[in-house]
């Protein structure tokens, strides 16, 4: 029982009732750094089977590493026992019966050829160019390769594969640093030179020192702040559970004015730039449909799995984790037409923000209210020109509230990696919003 | 099994390293949530790996995987001392390393009733209880109830002749009310904490200690009467905190800050570093009264086990007496590399996880003041908040923000008016040197939180912090 197919179809036998398998395996290379040296280098190789049984309308979850043929006997009775101990109201009337999705290979040779002697060397390089520069550089790189394979109750088998690759550098002098990150499922994307360069660049002009007093101001935030606050709100908002709960600022229904009109966020997992495994389907064999939660500053929809979207009266999106919840793993915010120069030079007095800090969405989820702080490599600009970097600050303010006064976004899109979950990734402009409320910000050590 | 990691073992001396570790770790999982009347999921894992460590020319490699067949392990280890080796030829040769002791032995958590000895339909019927409990509240729109059950067994050899086996039941369970009025306002309560209930190394008998059931109607009360409650006013004022907050402020201002690694910056690509650099050994990080240590030898606390994951013997260690900041939490590696003693406390969240700087029970030692009543009623004006919504804290760990379910002003020594939406922000030290009361060994508990990230890749521990509530002066309060 070599092959993930083999693993799948050896349940699938097994099963008395209507049982879907999926198989994920990957295959990762991390290396880290800090203080200027690497203080990571491992290997670490996952595989899971999962398996989903159907029983007088109530599902049986069971995960496993142990893929030996007895233990998978164990997991299809333990499954089966779980889903009969069930009660209350039937979950599903009957598993999804997704199309015959077939296999999608979009690994990337030339990352699957990168060698970790290769990448290690690259990265040694970057941690001497930083110490030239009188900087201590922390970050990481990881790359690898990830597989999943579904078999359906019904016979139809998926499977998808593919590469990612990602890396962050944190440039770093006692009074300042910069921050670069990229993600990409190619490795002719992944420039670490000219990342490292980058957080170079923005240490060195934080490294000048500016003393602001807490309060609005305009900023200028750049995607990585954009995705972790849309990070936030997709788990507080973008979900059926969420609407359920009550919690969500969506749980209106369409079509009410929830941000500005020039803000749109949705799901889309068939974009080119929206990296991550759940291309193909979702955790029940379902092909993930585009969902517009913000549309034009009027709240959208969100997204189902088959038990959810039974409960609602309606169809699945194909955003099911697998596990009876949902998972969003594509968030893209539409672009505008400027440049970030252009942001950046509108600035007449504030701040360009690099990356957020320890964001928390769950203030009052209702408003979005959110609170983070500033980190590396955030600049004071006056009269569109970056002045210095200064003290940790912290916002809070509504996030709603604040895209309503989103006043220019960048056409160019970047994509950001989630910062809590391995699949997936934001796609998201830079953006200036007026009147960003400040309301503390780091004091000293006495 | 063993033998597979006496192989392994074998293999790391065969290859010439200067010291190995493999660890394997079996882990079975247990989640159930019930939401109103409809059990929402019984989710069921194991995870089964082995991870190996090798150290060569000083340095180190580590590979880390399921375990397929019987070679596993051996093929693990011989990636690791390709990586270690690739490393030294890359880097150079690396520090010289320390002591890295012998350790042989057994150690387990204590349990009376086995969670897998209670029937599924035993603990549904439980979950489904509190829910209709809270359901009766006619403002609840979701009633929430969930148990978690983890049984981890993890076995741990090395070239240096250590041998030691691991054992740990954890076991917690939670309720959740969320109240929503036509206007739109929500609100919510939990017992007996915020995000994932209680959690202690136990038994069934820690689901069943907790009363979900009996809890459940003040729980689903005080979040409808929320929803008419004022704001939260903002000013400065005394607050006490409860232990379902002042649990997190300890974790978030106490236990990230002097976690060696941070100060080391081996932490900087993720959570970030600390302000409480190596110079500022003994300096004032809270009042006289606050005494604060590091103890993995709690029966039944959340982080407790027989020896961290380098193989030293759990032991109790100041982090702060009388205020001054004593030690850092670290592991034998790390307190290596700066010169300074180990607290025995480094920790990985299974076998995938490289083990790190961690906490594992960071506790506030109790004072003389009483009971939280005896406390109260000590208090002229303030405020009383309780159970955590929000937590937020820069990258040094200076400047926090959390925000609590539910304030009760104080006036005269009781108890009055409730607060939604209440938050506090601080600064560390001071906020620590403005503590002036903390209630005695009668209200003393330890408080399990299950989900504490950190690592690049990130890994999650589970952590225990002992408190009695205590009060805090001058402090700025506001709503959300």
């Amino acid at each position: 029982m070599r092959t993930d197919q083999d693993i799948a179809k050896h349940v699938a036998k097994l099963a008395q009732y209507p049982t879907d398998v999926s198989v994920q395996h990957s295959r990762m290379h991390h290396l880290r750094y800090g203080g200027g040296e690497v203080v990571l280098d491992q290997m670490v190789e996952h595989r899971t089977v999962t398996i989903r049984t159907l029983v007088d309308g109530h599902l049986g979850i069971v995960h496993s590493e142990r893929l030996d043929p007895q233990n998978l006997e164990h997991c299809v009775e333990r499954a089966v026992a779980l889903a009969e101990a069930k009660r209350g109201p039937r979950e599903l009337d009957e598993l999804p019966d997704p199309d015959e999705l077939g296999h999608q290979d979009r690994r990337d040779q030339a990352l699957l050829e990168w060698t970790d002697h290769g990448k290690h060397a690259a990265v040694v390089d970057q941690l001497k160019r930083a110490r030239a520069a009188d900087l201590l550089l922390a970050g990481s790189v990881s790359s690898g390769s990830t597989r999943r394979t579904l078999l359906s109750s019904r016979g139809a088998v998926m499977s998808e594969e593919g590469t990612v690759a990602k890396a962050q550098f944190i440039s770093q002098s006692p009074l300042a640093s910069g921050y670069s990150h990229s993600i990409s499922a190619d490795l002719k994307h992944l420039d670490l030179p000219s990342l490292c360069g980058s957080s170079i660049e923005k240490a060195k002009l934080a490294s000048r020192r500016v003393d602001l007093d807490v309060g609005r101001y305009d900023v200028v935030l750049e995607p990585h702040a954009v995705a972790e606050l849309l990070e936030w709100m997709s788990g507080i908002a973008f979900t059926a559970q969420s609407v359920e709960d009550g919690t969500s600022f969506l749980s209106g229904g369409p079509g009410a004015q929830v941000t500005g009109s020039n803000i749109t966020v949705y799901d889309d997992a068939s974009r080119p730039l929206g990296l991550g495994l759940s291309t193909l389907f979702d955790g029940e064999g379902q092909q993930p449909q585009r969902v517009t939660f913000i549309d034009q500053g009027r709240s959208g929809d969100v997204v189902y799995s088959a038990a959810s979207a039974a409960r609602k009266g309606c169809t699945s999106t194909g955003h099911s984790d697998g596990s009876g919840g949902e998972q969003i793993n594509h968030i893209h915010m539409a672009g505008g037409t400027q440049t970030l120069d252009e942001l950046v030079g509108g600035l007449k007095r504030g701040i360009w923000v690099n990356r957020f800090h320890y964001v928390n969405g769950l203030l009052d989820p209702p408003k979005a209210t959110m609170t983070g702080l500033t980190r590396d490599g955030c600049l004071y600009v006056e009269d569109g020109q970056p002045v210095g970097g200064f003290s940790t600050m912290r916002f809070t303010e509504s996030i709603l509230e604040a895209f309503s006064r989103c006043d220019g976004l960048t056409e160019l899109l970047t994509a950001v990696s989630s910062g809590w979950r391995d699949g997936g990734a934001f796609v998201v402009p830079s953006i200036l919003l007026r009147d960003f409320h400040f309301t503390s910000k780091q004091g000293g050590v006495s | 099994m063993s033998k597979n990691l006496t192989d392994a073992v074998d293999k790391l001396s065969q290859l010439g390293v200067e010291f190995g570790d493999v660890r394997r770790v079996e882990r079975a999982t247990e989640w159930i949530t019930a939401k109103g009347e409809r059990l929402d999921t019984h989710s069921v894992s194991d995870e089964h790996g082995v991870c190996v460590r090798a150290v060569f020319g000083g340095r180190w490699g580590c590979a880390a995987g399921v375990v397929t067949d019987a070679d596993s392990a051996v093929r693990l280890a011989e990636q690791a001392v390709a990586q270690a080796k690739r490393r030294a030829a890359v880097e150079g040769r690396g520090p010289a390393l320390v002591d890295r002791g012998s350790t042989q032995g057994k150690w387990s958590s204590s349990m009376v009733e086995d969670p897998a000895d209670v029937s599924d339909s035993e603990k549904y019927d439980l979950l489904l209880a509190a829910t209709a409990e809270m359901s009766r509240e006619k403002d609840v729109r979701q009633a929430k109830a969930s148990m978690v059950f983890e049984a981890t067994d993890t076995l741990t050899y090395t070239t240096s002749g250590s041998r030691f086996h691991q054992r740990t039941q954890r076991s917690g369970a939670g309720i959740e009310a969320i109240a929503v009025s036509d206007s739109g306002e929500v609100q919510n309560r939990t017992y007996p904490k915020g995000h994932e209930g209680g959690c202690q190394q136990a038994g069934y008998e820690a689901v069943r200690g907790l009363d979900l059931v009996g809890h459940a109607p003040r729980v689903a009360s005080e979040a409808a009467q929320l929803l008419t409650a004022p704001l939260m006013p903002d000013l400065e004022t005394t607050i006490i905190l409860h232990g379902s907050q002042l649990s997190l402020q300890v974790h978030e201002s106490v236990g990230h800050p002097l976690e060696l690694d941070r100060v080391l910056g081996d932490e900087i690509s993720l959570a970030g570093g600390s302000f409480v650099q190596r110079e500022r050994l003994g300096m004032r990080y809270g009042s006289d009264l606050v005494n604060l240590v590091s103890d993995p030898t709690t029966p039944g606390a959340l982080g407790s086990y027989g020896w961290d994951e380098e193989g030293q013997p759990a032991s109790r260690f100041d982090l702060v007496r009388d205020g001054k900041f004593k030690g850092y939490l670290s592991g034998r590696f790390s307190s290596g590399r700066a010169g300074l003693p180990s607290a025995g406390t480094a920790r990985s969240d299974g076998w995938a996880g490289y083990p790190i700087d961690r906490m594992a029970n960071v506790d506030l030692e109790p004072g003389d003041a009483g009971s939280l009543d005896d406390l109260i009623a000590n208090t002229d004006s303030g405020f009383l908040l309780a159970n955590n919504r929000s937590w937020s804290i820069d990258q040094v760990r200076l400047n926090f923000q959390f925000g609590c379910e539910i304030a009760w002003e104080i006036k005269g020594g009781r108890l009055g008016q409730m607060y939604r939406n209440p938050l506090y922000v601080g600064n560390t030290p001071q906020f620590w040197g403005n503590c002036d009361a903390i209630c005695g060994p009668e209200e003393w508990k330890s408080w399990g939180w299950f989900f504490c990230g950190k690592g690049d890749p990130m890994q999650i521990a589970h952590v225990g912090h002992g408190v009695a509530p205590a009060r805090f002066r001058n402090i700025r309060v506001r709503s959300a």
